[in-house]
């Protein structure tokens, strides 16, 4: 706290609302103290001033501003890719169903598989042997034996 | 919309496919496959080769094998015989179901019975080769009976079958 007599005719004249403004101006001028409490009245009053302030377009700067905001709708939405994807993925099940069904339709039998197989073997014959194998020139055999020629 | 829409055709094309590989039972999707492709006809009877060969050990000094045999000669060639001796070569029409019988010789018979045609163009069949009775008042005896799946063009063969100083072999083919 300032002490001087002066300081709340000082601070009204700081305001302009001080009817003695040329005692008051003489005083600073003499007081030390109401000097620098002046000058702090200053600062403060620049100080709250900027912060209080709002950003101003001038005309100059208005075409890049604008510019600006039309740069920025024209860049896509999240939602909007997210649904290109879908059509994508669409496309290509659907693709694939038109192949699956052209394989199903136009494919034809499947490759021909040569290897014979034999699936059973049997024989009436009492104590008879089966046994099969391939030949080196890939023909199937089934071979029967038996023990002793009286049963043939 | 688009996604669910997505979701069910692809649904649809994994139940067809697997259905397609025999690993479930017949679906509505199957149902639709299947609509699309042609209906299959009664299958035809097959045209089946039989030859009967007697092979035999004559203690000849090289081998000797009937010229009427050269279809079949690589089906005899892991045969340890010195003499092949032509008994048969028969082509017939096998329906499917039915049996058809071949003579091989007066003491055995082949008899032919198809089963099947599979997708791949093989056959199933079942080969039976009956032994005619000692006494003509016993039944014939099935030597041998078996179930194979051949390929048409591919040969296959019945041996061990006992005879005189050998033994009878049958050499089976399904005409393409």
């Amino acid at each position: 706290m300032i002490d001087c007599r002066w300081t709340r005719r000082v601070e009204q004249w700081f305001d302009g609302e001080s009817s003695e403004a040329a005692g008051v101006e003489q005083h600073i001028a003499e007081c030390a103290r109401c000097a620098a409490h002046l000058e702090t009245l200053r600062v403060l009053r620049k100080t709250v001033a900027a912060a209080t302030s709002r950003p101003e377009i001038r005309e100059a700067q208005l075409p890049a501003f604008l510019d600006s905001i039309r740069e920025r709708l024209t860049v896509e939405t999240p939602r909007r890719g997210h649904r290109r994807f879908w059509a994508l993925v669409s496309l290509s099940a659907a693709a694939l169903v038109v192949a699956f069904s052209a394989f199903i339709v136009f494919g034809g039998k499947p490759a021909r598989v040569d290897a014979t197989v034999v699936e059973s073997c049997t024989s009436e014959i009492q104590g008879a042997t089966i046994t099969t194998y391939d030949s080196e020139q890939g023909v199937t055999t089934v071979w029967i034996t038996v023990a002793g020629d009286d049963v043939w | 919309m688009v996604k669910w829409f997505t979701l069910i055709l692809i649904f649809t094309v994994a139940v067809a496919g697997a259905e397609e590989a025999g690993k479930l039972p017949g679906t509505a999707a199957s149902g639709m496959v299947k609509s699309f492709v042609p209906p299959r006809s009664a299958t035809p009877p097959i045209n089946v080769n039989v030859v009967g060969v007697l092979a035999t050990n004559e203690n000849r000094g090289q081998q000797s094998i009937d010229p009427a045999l050269a279809e079949v000669k690589p089906a005899l060639s892991d045969l340890s015989f010195d003499t092949y001796r032509k008994l048969c070569d028969q082509t017939m029409s096998a329906p499917f179901g039915r049996d058809t019988r071949c003579t091989l010789n007066d003491k055995y018979t082949l008899i032919v019975n198809p089963i099947s045609k599979e997708e791949n163009g093989q056959v199933r069949l079942n080969l039976r080769v009956e032994m005619a009775p000692k006494k003509p008042t016993d039944k014939p005896v099935t030597a041998v009976s078996t179930t194979i799946v051949i390929a048409p063009g591919k040969q296959f063969k019945v041996r061990g079958l006992k005879a005189d100083l050998g033994e009878v072999v049958a050499v089976i083919s399904l005409q393409p």
